[in-house]
């Protein structure tokens, strides 16, 4: 064979391309790296991973070398393991390495290679006396006489992050890490992760614990749909650092600033300990019991005075499947009516029902990872790298290193739009004719898949009457996007495929969201960039749960899995489950119906599970003060959270809740991958966790709603949402699973529709069908 | 033969083919100084023996050192490490066991270092511990401080040292690699004053000297300087450099040539304003009257004239010198030098019946493409041929096309891998649809009513090989036939004629080619305040040698304006020395083969770019210039002149 090469004496098999390091990690030969980072061009500056070729006069990098058929590898011969010596003694020799007051010890990969190799009786240099010099961010220290300049810290920066705050400067020995730009710096902490030496620690506070001291609890991050996985480290019942690892879900060890360095909110003085109750007007401190029955006597007053539907439900995005799926159940059991809606409802949800519609999934087409098989890559309306930075790392190594074609449909510059091949940059509010525009632009050059079009969609002419006069140069005037960008674009996108779509959910200043998700659709499919690794349209969720609060039914319109209210076996089945003998059949009011009614005086009662309406930069409102007035309209408003917020300071009864770290759950992420999170440690005081609290306010109300753990939860909801019925506690938990997974031997479905849409085309959005 | 050469281990380590004659190892500096020992990337020669070994070892590593770029261990660490070893036993406080250390220090640095300063290094160093070791051990028993010798020292690498003007290719390279792209251009900007025209058309011997091309293929250097040009223009940045020194004087500069701009460019560096004369209405010289559009837009080229501008030149159109204003007349008006730049514009014959009789629709290449540079059509028909087999061949050709010549041929002598043009050309040309016609010799233009008809050839091929073993390609008799044509372009070369130029000249020695005599290392003519380069001193050769003329010339200008004499300096010397050491070994044996194809540039679709005149090329997106430029090895060679 030709592919075949002698690995200590055994003759192994490779593919062409791998490097020799490779090659022995896949046949588990172990060699050592300082420098290496797996998704990087190799820097190849430690050299420790050296290796002896037959027939060579010298030593070659394993992680920089192609293997070639025929070699003769030799991975711990005398004179590389004497070059590796060699190369340690000069390195700690040169700086100074005092292990006991280094916040990495004990886990340093240079400090494991000295043991490895055996040093012994180096001499150490002075420690430096000048004061530490500043980093690129304030929560990152760095030591430069612990660096080794291996690059690595700079490599993630450039080439994971594609940002570039930092290099080494400076001549051979005296090189240092500079801030070359701190004003880009993002402070994601990705160069922390990336250093192997303690030469960059976490400053937010020092001393806090040894590093094997702390508990590493698994878990997953809950302030964006990223799902990023991450550990925290709790010592003493508080949090003192998040970790991450490169093998480890689909950020591969990156976070943010937020997930990596925004957990010190969990201690924070200010946390809600105590339920309140207003008395008189003052809110005062009460016991659980007390809490619950007041609520419990107050919700039921109100519904036998005015009926189930004065009284209504919201959650944030932020709260578990779990307590999602408890919520909707409490409201449509324990209450009786279908007003339950959440805050994603002008985000997240509009992008879902547009994809639900047309397709008849709601939920992203594939996965973060297929985008390294893009070839062009559309973000349109979103500022990725500020909202997701998970997307934008990966689509930017796409780009960097795969070469995908970036294309970025945006009115406001972003930083992914510097950095597209084309930037279309349409007058704001012409999004939705711009994306037509090449649409029409498209199927007027026959541009796109026909093949396609043809066997799987439904409604082109329609479609293409819609279109009727939308010519370039009309489109061109109407958006300020020249006529020659636009047909380049247009044929870009439709011929460098598969082709990926971005859009956020937020999109911030766009009036007509539904119809440029709409338009997105449409452009996907007469392209054909659905259910091929690579393809597809990726709905961006705002929130940490925004995919899982809609997955699990708080939707006034949809029982969990988007099963219809409205068929009546379908209520029998939740009926049965829920055992109730009776279910509200017409749909609930959404959120912003409920604010209507409640300023109309005919919604009374309203629960917020975590939801901060009066937090306007959140949740833009076009009219706060209506929101803020409906709020004050109310008879009765129970708040859960963890904060005393705005919408809290005006509720008749506040519960104290807990944050992702004190509670056990899952959440799915925008790639529909239901993840856990871990309890790492107590709540505060007397704070609870909102499942037991939802399950005692049931029990308060005479409602019987127990589960013995949120497993029990998860399971009694794979029983009744097809979409999860494969998914449980012990499949997932070392790795999660996108939904659809229909049963427990199914891997989940990371790409919607790759079979094709056999039974039911995809609809092309017409005019006609999105009235 | 007495060679001089006392002790050498020059080319063992990168096999016996690299090893060049040991008489060309004797080498004399400016005043006379002679060369008595080398340190270098393939072993040590010594010449004299007054040469001190170890004080030579001991700078060698300090150069080393201070060129480590730091980025791999071994090198960085090992470099400071040794040279404070053999610092320490020239300052007589040796230790036993030094040798040791050296030798261990300088095996894991040759052995597992990242790049050709690694790499190379330590080996006069090793070959010195071995041959010279007795010298080693008594050094560290005498406890002697040793006396400091003078040395000369200079960097290279086998793509620098081919270039003509001695770009640093593996820094700007890395720079890229680095993400660092002002960097980058500022480093090219050291050596090339136009790098986005260079980045389109250089000839690129660099390329052909690449290292790489021993793994795998060459690293594309070229797009990956247009790369960096093409990024300050899509930033829309100036470069920075820092403000000269004013100077005192103005020079002349005749033709805004590549010489001529070059070496305003760098007289501008220096601190010098000067006056470019140039007879035609338009900068650039042949990169502007002879490169077509398609391959060098002019609106870049003369962006990178601005600049030249900005630096402190003013330039003179149509002005001819020699018929509007003479030297003389220039001299006089106070300009305190002169750079003679004009270039070699006259057509060469190609002796063939009927080529002065001045028919309609003949027209000689340079001509050609300079009506077509300023916006004519000079030849009409729909069938063309053109003679010739260089790049002058390829341009009237591709010209053609996209002037709506149909049906164009190209006619030349030889086979297609003699032609010199270059294979890219080659290539594109052959998309375009011109058709190749080789080994074939036009006898005869075949015109009627004193238009071109057609062109009579004659088929050739290959003689015996004569005595210098080249064969030579012969007319086969009576192989007659005729291609018809209306349009017939010669492109069989240009000659240079500076006497037409220049009629009134004196004192300028002319070669007997009509060239401009200069010296070597000063680019200076014989007459005291005039210099030249460029096609006009060496004939018709290349823009990156004509503005590597432009750069000696103001660099020895201001020497002469500074000091008031001329004289060559040990660098350039040295440059030399080293090109005689043969940086570039084809017959290298690298350890592996690499799998990394170089990256090409997206080109414009045939059909579609025979259309016009626009750009062909689009240029590496970042990406791929990130990527090609971490394939270069970084070959970088130290060498060490004892003199
Ligand atoms: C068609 C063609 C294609 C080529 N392609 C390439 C290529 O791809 N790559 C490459 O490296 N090289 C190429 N060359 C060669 C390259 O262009 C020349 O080597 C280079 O331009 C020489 O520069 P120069 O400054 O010495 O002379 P020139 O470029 O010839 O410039 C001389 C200038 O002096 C002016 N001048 C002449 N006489 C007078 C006077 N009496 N008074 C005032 N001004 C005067 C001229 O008008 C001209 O502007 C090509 C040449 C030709 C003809
Ligand atoms: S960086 Fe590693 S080796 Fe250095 S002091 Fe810290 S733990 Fe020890
Ligand atoms: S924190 Fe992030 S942005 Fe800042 S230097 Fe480190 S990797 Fe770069
Ligand atoms: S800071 Fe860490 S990652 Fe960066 S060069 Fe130094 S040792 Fe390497
Ligand atoms: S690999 Fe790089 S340094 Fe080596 S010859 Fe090629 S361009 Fe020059
Ligand atoms: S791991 Fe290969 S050179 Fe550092």
């Amino acid at each position: 064979m030709d592919s075949t090469l002698l690995l200590n004496g055994r003759e192994v098999d490779f593919r062409p391309g791998q490097t020799i390091l490779e090659v022995a990690e896949a046949h588990a030969v172990r060699i050592p790296t300082l420098c290496h980072l797996a998704r990087t061009g190799p820097t190849a500056t430690c050299r420790i991973c050296v290796v002896e070729l037959l027939d060579s006069d010298i030593l070659v990098p394993a992680c920089a070398t192609p293997a070639n058929a025929g070699m003769d590898v030799r991975t711990d011969s005398k004179r590389v393991k004497t070059a590796r010596q060699e190369i340690l003694r000069l390195l700690i020799a040169r700086g100074h390495h005092d292990c006991p007051v280094c916040d990495q010890g004990g886990e340093c990969t240079l400090q494991d290679l000295v043991h490895e190799y055996g040093l012994e009786h180096v001499p150490m240099t002075e420690p430096p006396r000048d004061s530490p010099p500043e980093y690129a961010t304030s929560l990152i220290r760095y030591w430069p006489e612990r660096c080794v300049l291996c690059y690595r810290c700079v490599s993630a920066c450039r080439d994971y992050k594609h940002i570039g705050a930092i290099d080494i400067q400076g001549a051979g020995n005296q090189g240092r890490v500079v801030a070359v730009n701190p004003d880009i710096c993002e402070a994601c902490g990705e160069c922390l992760l990336a250093c192997p030496t303690g030469a960059l620690t976490e400053n937010l506070s020092r001393f806090k614990y040894r590093t094997w001291l702390a508990d590493r609890v698994s878990s997953t991050c809950p302030f964006c749909g990223c799902g990023c996985q991450m550990e925290i480290n709790v010592h003493k019942n508080r949090v003192v650092g998040i970790t991450s690892h490169e093998d480890v879900g689909s950020n591969q060890g990156s976070l943010c600033v937020q997930g990596r360095f925004g957990y010190e909110f969990i201690a924070d003085a200010d946390r809600l300990t105590r339920p309140l109750i207003r008395k008189n007007g003052v809110l005062q401190e009460a016991g659980w019991e007390e809490a619950l029955h007041y609520i419990a006597d107050h919700l039921q007053t109100i519904r036998n005075d005015f009926g189930a539907d004065s009284i209504a439900g919201l959650t944030s995005t932020s709260c578990t499947n779990e307590e999602a799926y408890l919520f909707q159940r409490f409201m449509r059991t324990a209450i009786g009516t279908n007003n339950v809606d959440s805050s994603a409802r002008d985000g997240h949800w509009k992008t879902l029902a547009g994809l639900k519609n047309s397709l008849g999934l709601p939920g992203m087409t594939a996965s973060i990872h297929d985008l390294y098989k893009a070839r062009t890559i559309l973000v349109a309306a979103s500022d990725t790298t500020r909202e997701h930075p998970v997307y934008a790392n990966t689509l930017l190594e796409a780009v960097h290193q795969q070469e995908a074609r970036l294309l970025v449909l945006d009115a406001e510059s972003t930083s992914l739009a510097q950095r597209a091949e084309i930037w279309l940059q349409p007058q704001p509010g012409t999004e939705t004719d711009l994306v037509n525009g090449l649409l029409a632009c498209i199927l007027e050059e026959n541009l796109g898949d026909q093949a396609f079009i043809s066997t799987q969609t439904s409604g082109l002419e329609a479609l293409k009457t819609s279109l009727a006069g939308l010519t370039p140069d009309v489109v061109s005037s109407r958006t300020g996007v020249p006529e020659e960008k636009l047909r380049k674009a247009a044929a870009l996108y439709a011929q460098a495929r598969p082709g990926a779509t971005l859009f956020g959910s937020e999109m911030k200043g766009i009036s007509q969201k539904t119809a440029l998700v709409q338009s997105l659709i449409n452009l996907t499919l007469a392209c054909g960039h659905l259910g091929r690794e690579g393809g597809g349209l990726y709905p961006l969720a705002a929130g940490g749960n925004a995919q899982g609060v809609c997955d699990h039914g708080v939707l006034p319109d949809f029982f969990p899995g988007y099963q219809d209210l409205s068929r009546n076996e379908i209520r029998q089945k939740f009926m049965n489950t829920w055992n109730v003998n009776r279910l509200p059949e017409t749909p609930g009011l959404t959120r912003t119906a409920m604010f209507e009614q409640a300023q109309a005086g005919k919604l009374r009662g309203l629960y917020l599970l975590g939801d901060n309406p009066l937090d306007f930069d959140l949740h833009p409102a076009p009219d706060p003060g209506a929101v803020e007035q409906a709020l004050r309209k109310l008879s009765f408003l129970v708040v859960q959270d963890i904060f005393l917020t705005e919408t809290a300071l005006m509720a008749d009864v506040i519960l104290p809740g807990a944050c992702f770290a004190e509670k056990n759950g899952t959440l799915t992420s925008s790639e529909r991958l239901v993840q856990r999170v871990r309890k790492a440690l107590n709540p505060p005081g007397e704070a609870r966790d909102d499942q037991r609290i939802l399950m005692d306010l049931a029990r308060s109300m005479g409602a019987s709603m127990d589960f013995a753990s949120p497993g029990a939860i998860l399971e009694e909801i794979a029983g009744i949402n097809p979409l999860m019925a494969g998914i449980s506690y012990p499949r997932i938990d070392r790795r999660g699973i996108a939904w659809p997974c229909p049963n427990a031997r199914h891997p989940g479905t990371s790409r919607l529709y790759a079979e094709g849409f056999q039974n039911t085309p995809a609809a092309f959005f017409t005019g006609a069908n999105t009235a | 033969m007495d060679t001089g050469v006392l002790f050498s281990t020059w080319g063992h380590w990168s096999g016996e083919s690299a090893k060049p004659q040991h008489s060309q190892f004797q080498f004399v500096f400016g005043g006379n100084r002679k060369l008595k020992a080398f340190m270098g990337w393939d072993g040590i020669i010594v010449l004299d023996t007054s040469v001190d070994i170890i004080d030579m070892c001991r700078e060698y590593m300090l150069r080393a050192k201070n060129e480590s770029c730091g980025q791999c261990f071994p090198c960085r660490l090992g470099t400071e490490e040794m040279s404070r070893i053999l610092q320490r036993i020239c300052d007589g406080f040796g230790k036993q066991g030094d040798i040791e250390r050296l030798k261990d220090l300088a095996y894991l640095m040759k052995d597992s270092s990242k790049c050709g300063i690694g790499e190379t290094t330590p080996r006069p160093l090793l070959d010195a511990l071995q041959h010279y070791r007795d010298r080693f051990e008594s050094a560290i028993a005498d406890k002697q401080r040793r006396f400091q010798g003078n040395y000369l020292y200079k960097i290279t690498a086998p793509c620098t040292d081919a270039c003509p003007s001695h770009l640093d290719i593996p820094k700007y390279v890395e720079n890229i690699r680095l993400g660092r792209l002002e960097e980058s251009l500022a480093v090219i900007r050291e050596n090339c004053p136009l790098p986005g025209t260079i980045g389109r058309v250089c000839v690129r011997p660099c390329e052909f000297h690449c290292r790489r091309t021993l793994m795998d293929e060459a690293i594309s250097i070229k797009s990956l300087k247009r790369f960096v040009a093409d990024q300050e223009i899509a930033q829309q940045a100036e470069p920075t450099f820092s403000p000269p020194p004013r100077k005192q004087g103005r020079v002349a500069i005749i033709g805004a040539g590549p010489a001529g701009l070059s070496c305003a460019f760098y007289l501008g560096r220096l601190g010098y304003q000067s006056t470019i004369f140039e007879a035609l209405p338009e900068p650039g010289g042949m990169a502007a009257v002879g490169i077509p559009d398609y391959r060098l837009p002019r609106e870049l080229l003369r962006r990178e004239v601005e600049m030249v501008e900005k630096m402190g030149a003013e330039i003179r159109y149509n002005v001819r010198v020699g018929q509007d204003i003479t030297l003389e007349q220039i001299k006089d008006e106070g300009y305190r030098a002169v750079f003679v730049g004009v270039g070699a514009h006259e057509p060469s014959k190609m002796r063939c019946e009927g080529e002065d009789a001045g028919y309609e629709g003949f027209m000689t290449g340079v001509e050609y493409l300079r009506r077509i540079a300023f916006g004519q059509k000079p030849l009409q028909g729909k069938k063309a041929v053109v003679v010739g087999g260089g790049n002058v061949a390829m341009d009237c050709v591709r010209s053609s096309l996209r002037l709506g010549f149909d049906e164009v041929n190209l006619v030349y002598r030889r086979t297609m891998s003699e032609m010199p043009a270059d294979p890219v050309e080659i290539e594109e040309a052959q998309e375009e649809g011109v058709t190749f016609n080789f080994q074939i010799q036009p006898v005869r233009i075949v015109a009627e009513n004193g238009k071109v008809r057609a062109l009579e050839c004659l088929r050739m091929q290959m003689g015996e090989p004569d005595a210098s073993g080249r064969r030579r390609p012969e007319p086969i008799n009576g192989s007659n036939f005729e291609i018809e044509c209306e349009a017939m372009i010669p492109a069989i070369g240009q000659t240079c004629s500076v006497d037409l130029v220049l009629p009134d000249e004196r004192g300028i020695e002319l070669t007997r080619w009509k060239t401009i005599e200069v010296d070597e290392y000063t680019f200076r003519t014989g007459q005291l305040r005039v210099f030249g380069g460029g096609d006009c001193a060496t004939g018709p050769a290349t823009l990156i040698e004509a503005l590597n003329a432009g750069k000696k010339g103001a660099k020895y200008i201001n020497q002469f304006l500074d000091q008031s004499t001329c004289y060559s300096e040990d660098d350039d010397h040295m440059e030399k020395l080293i090109a005689r050491m043969q940086v570039y070994n084809s017959d290298e044996k690298l350890p592996y083969h690499g799998f990394e194809k170089r990256a090409r540039q997206q080109a414009l679709d045939p059909a579609r770019r025979i259309k016009s005149f626009a750009e062909v090329d689009s240029g590496l997106t970042r990406p791929q210039a990130v990527k090609e430029a971490s394939r270069c090895l970084r070959c970088y060679r130290i060498a060490l002149a004892a003199l």
